[in-house]
């Protein structure tokens, strides 16, 4: 019989003496590194992954953690489209110029047929996951109660961890799936606007279903929710955070910019009096990138490599908030230094926060470790500053 | 009363040796309490069927020589019914009258002797329990009668087998046992005591999926009063996951004056839920059982309303509870260590007035921030 006690995180007393990633000099990196077992295991994968062999056009159909069908295309690719119209012989000089707005005109369309039809086989292929949770909410409150109960298992009989049976891959798309719900609005829309359909979007990007929101749109809504730190000033901020302690102006723009919850609701909520229903959407969210981290993070260790297509590490950074609000991430992803830089701000937010737990080689849970729900580390980068492209010989 | 009238009767009650009980009258609980349980264990007895027997019994005991007269169509069962509605008495009533106890005794007994497997069952385990001090001829028989009824697969004697087992600490062993008393009925009141017992087995092996699925099974099939551990141990396992699912499961298990559900209520309103007057309430509760985690809790909440008075008066209690175990000093020790700012600057309040428990309090705000600033080590 394996002596067992249950271990509650609430109580502030069972501190995490954790130190923020540094990345000033080359030799303050490698002390961080020797501090942070988990950051050193991920500088040595990140450094393998050969990232330029993943492309957002042709996205690894193997892969279990990439789910593009489901996300917005980062960044039109008008200027190749304007380069094949010139060296296009069969264009006369006198039609290159309408035919360049033709054919973008037409790759727009295109994009916008394409995600809706994605989003429908979507919507077919979750149906399974559907009968079984009825909600998303649920699978992520479930999601997190099967990795305590693994951790718990692995610390106690001291085996290894055991793997989830969800994919991210499912994971992901199953929360996307409720964007589907927006397509009927959104045909309807386009029929009636037509070519003002991207226009529109840009003007009330919630009306457009994930998948078929545009490049300028979604750099409108990620330098929007940019600001957003729930941590406030690290150096005055408390151990553990919960959620019913954040001030509620910060929870509504946190939870409206990453829709979560729509304006509307948020509106409805206060005027009636019900802060709760805010905080516990505060809370599921913060439970949601738990798992995901999770399920990341497990796919990472056990490949050996980071092999996050370009649309999901720009969401993965979009939903963490580990950019600054001037940053125009779709442009960014496709230079490769950018992309790693992006790669690196990930790395240094997983490090920072599962250095020493059970996922991560330690022996602590993560409830153990930080709480439970502390929302004072749902969006510390795990650095004093985010990282720039500039900075990337540091750390190498 | 009528003693004094009847001279003889004094005599006689005197020089008994059976100890003075009360009129049956006085003990019996309400015709519509018995009629609710009887309806609840879907018997076919009526108030009016039951009230002479009981009161039958009840008379028999004070007199030795005197046999209980039962309706001649009373079966071995029926006695066994009258024996669970005052053991439900009992359950409902979180109270235990020492004459109904006697009388539920009885009818167990009784129901033994008219050959009721679930009476001989309860009996036989009943001289297991303490077996050293029986006499070996009644452990023997005892024994034997168990093995007989194990033989004939009787679902009690299966259950009360793993419950001795599990007494013992052989865990697997009472799992095995338990299981196979659930391969005979899995859907009674008694499974749902059963999936109690193997949900905490399976809590202690730290298999918590299955002992989950164990609680959820308990709490369907019993009544709230009889898997209380169910709702604490199912709290504990969302307290992560799901805490509002636990508040609600832990507030149940305080329902039924489940001593530890008030300490985890307190601190789970306080830390996580932010709501201090809830807080209190459960730390006051817990307070009055003597409950030394509720104190620190109730006293960290004074201090957080700046209620300074009650904060000092629970520290004083806390002492003297504290101070007259030796065991228990480290704990206090500790806790003034801790909290050495806020408890110097109560003690200031006594001889300086309330001024200076300000200026004491951002002393510890600034020792807090420190503490802070050497957490994110900026």
């Amino acid at each position: 019989m394996v002596p067992f006690t249950v271990v509650r995180a609430y109580s502030v007393s069972q501190q995490a003496t954790r130190r923020l990633i540094n990345f000033e000099t080359s030799d303050l990196f490698a002390q961080s590194c020797r501090d942070n077992e988990c950051l050193s295991q991920l500088a040595n994968i990140i450094r393998k992954t050969q990232s330029d062999k993943i492309s957002d056009l042709k996205p690894l159909k193997s892969s279990t953690i990439n789910s593009d069908r489901s996300l917005p295309i980062p960044v039109f690719p008008r200027q190749e489209i304007f380069d094949q119209v010139d060296q296009d012989v069969a264009v006369q000089q006198w039609r290159k110029f309408p035919t360049k707005w033709f054919r973008f005109g037409k790759f727009v369309i295109k994009n916008y047929t394409s995600s809706l039809r994605n989003m429908w086989g979507l919507f077919k292929d979750t149906r399974v996951i559907h009968k079984e949770y009825r909600d998303f909410n649920k699978l992520v409150m479930s999601t997190s109660k099967t990795i305590e109960f693994a951790e718990i298992e692995a610390k106690v009989t001291k085996s290894p961890l055991k793997s989830l049976q969800l994919t991210r891959i499912q994971f992901q798309e199953y929360r996307r799936r409720g964007e589907f719900y927006k397509v009927p609005s959104f045909l309807l829309i386009l029929l009636l606007f037509e070519e003002f359909t991207p226009a529109l979007c840009y003007v009330f990007p919630s009306l457009v279903p994930w998948n078929c929101l545009t490049p300028s749109a979604y750099k409108k809504l990620s330098s929007k929710g940019a600001n957003v730190n729930l941590h406030g000033d690290l150096t005055k901020s408390n151990e553990y955070l919960s959620p019913y302690n954040v001030p509620i102006d910060k929870a509504v723009e946190f939870l409206a910019n990453k829709r979560v919850l729509s304006r509307w609701q948020t509106v409805f909520y206060r005027i009636a009096g019900n802060n709760d229903k805010i905080y516990e959407a505060l809370a599921q969210y913060n439970q949601y990138l738990l798992v995901d981290d999770w399920l990341l993070l497990t796919h990472i260790f056990e490949a050996g490599t980071i092999d996050l297509s370009n649309r999901e590490l720009i969401n993965a950074i979009f939903e963490r908030q580990l950019y600054n609000a001037s940053e125009d991430l779709g442009t960014m992803i496709v230079n490769e230094q950018s992309r790693k830089t992006f790669l690196y701000r990930l790395m240094f937010y997983l490090a920072f926060r599962y250095n020493s737990t059970l996922r991560a080689g330690g022996d602590k849970q993560f409830t153990e470790a930080w709480g439970v729900n502390n929302i004072a580390i749902l969006n510390i980068p795990g650095t004093s500053r985010f990282l720039e492209p500039r900075d990337l010989d540091k750390v190498k | 009363m009528q003693g004094f009238k009847n001279p003889r009767l004094i005599i006689r009650q005197l020089s008994s040796t059976i100890p003075k009980r009360p009129l049956f009258d006085q003990v019996f609980p309400q015709k519509k309490l018995i009629n609710k349980i009887l309806f609840e264990l879907d018997s076919k007895l009526n108030y009016g069927t039951l009230l002479p027997a009981y009161e039958s019994v009840y008379d028999g005991m004070n007199k030795l020589d005197r046999e209980p007269r039962l309706p001649t169509s009373f079966v071995a069962s029926d006695v066994m019914v009258m024996k669970k509605v005052l053991e439900k008495v009992r359950r409902k009533s979180k109270s235990i009258n020492v004459h109904l106890l006697a009388l539920e005794n009885a009818l167990l007994e009784k129901a033994a002797e008219m050959g009721d497997n679930d009476g001989i069952a309860l009996l036989a385990f009943e001289v297991l329990k303490d077996a050293s001090k029986q006499p070996v001829s009644d452990v023997e028989h005892a024994k034997k009668l168990i093995k007989e009824l194990k033989n004939l697969n009787h679902p009690l004697t299966l259950k009360l087998t793993g419950d001795l087992v599990f007494k013992l600490g052989d865990y697997n062993g009472a799992e095995n046992w338990y299981k196979r008393f659930l391969k005979l009925e899995d859907e009674t009141y008694l499974a749902g005591e059963v999936y109690q017992q193997l949900g905490v087995i399976y809590f202690k092996k730290a298999a918590l999926q299955d002992a989950e699925n164990s609680f959820l099974k308990s709490v369907k099939f019993c009544p709230l009063e009889r898997v209380v551990h169910s709702y604490y141990y199912l709290a504990q396992i969302y307290l992560n996951s799901d805490p509002i699912k636990a508040r609600f499961l832990m507030e149940s298990a305080a329902t039924e004056g489940f001593v530890q559900s008030f300490r985890a209520l307190g601190f789970l309103e306080k830390d996580y839920f932010q709501n201090n007057r809830k807080a209190l309430e459960w730390f006051r509760l817990g307070m009055e059982l003597l409950e030394v985690d509720c104190f620190i809790g109730y006293f960290d909440c004074c201090i957080q309303q700046k209620d300074w008075q009650k904060a000092s008066k629970c520290l004083k209690s806390l002492e003297e509870i504290l101070g007259n175990h030796p065991n228990a000093r480290a704990t206090l020790a500790q806790f003034k260590e801790k909290r050495k700012a806020t408890i110097n600057s109560l003690e200031s309040e006594r001889h300086l007035g309330e001024s200076s428990i300000e200026s004491a309090k951002s002393g510890d705000n600034l020792s807090q921030e420190n503490e802070t600033r050497s957490r994110w080590d900026l």
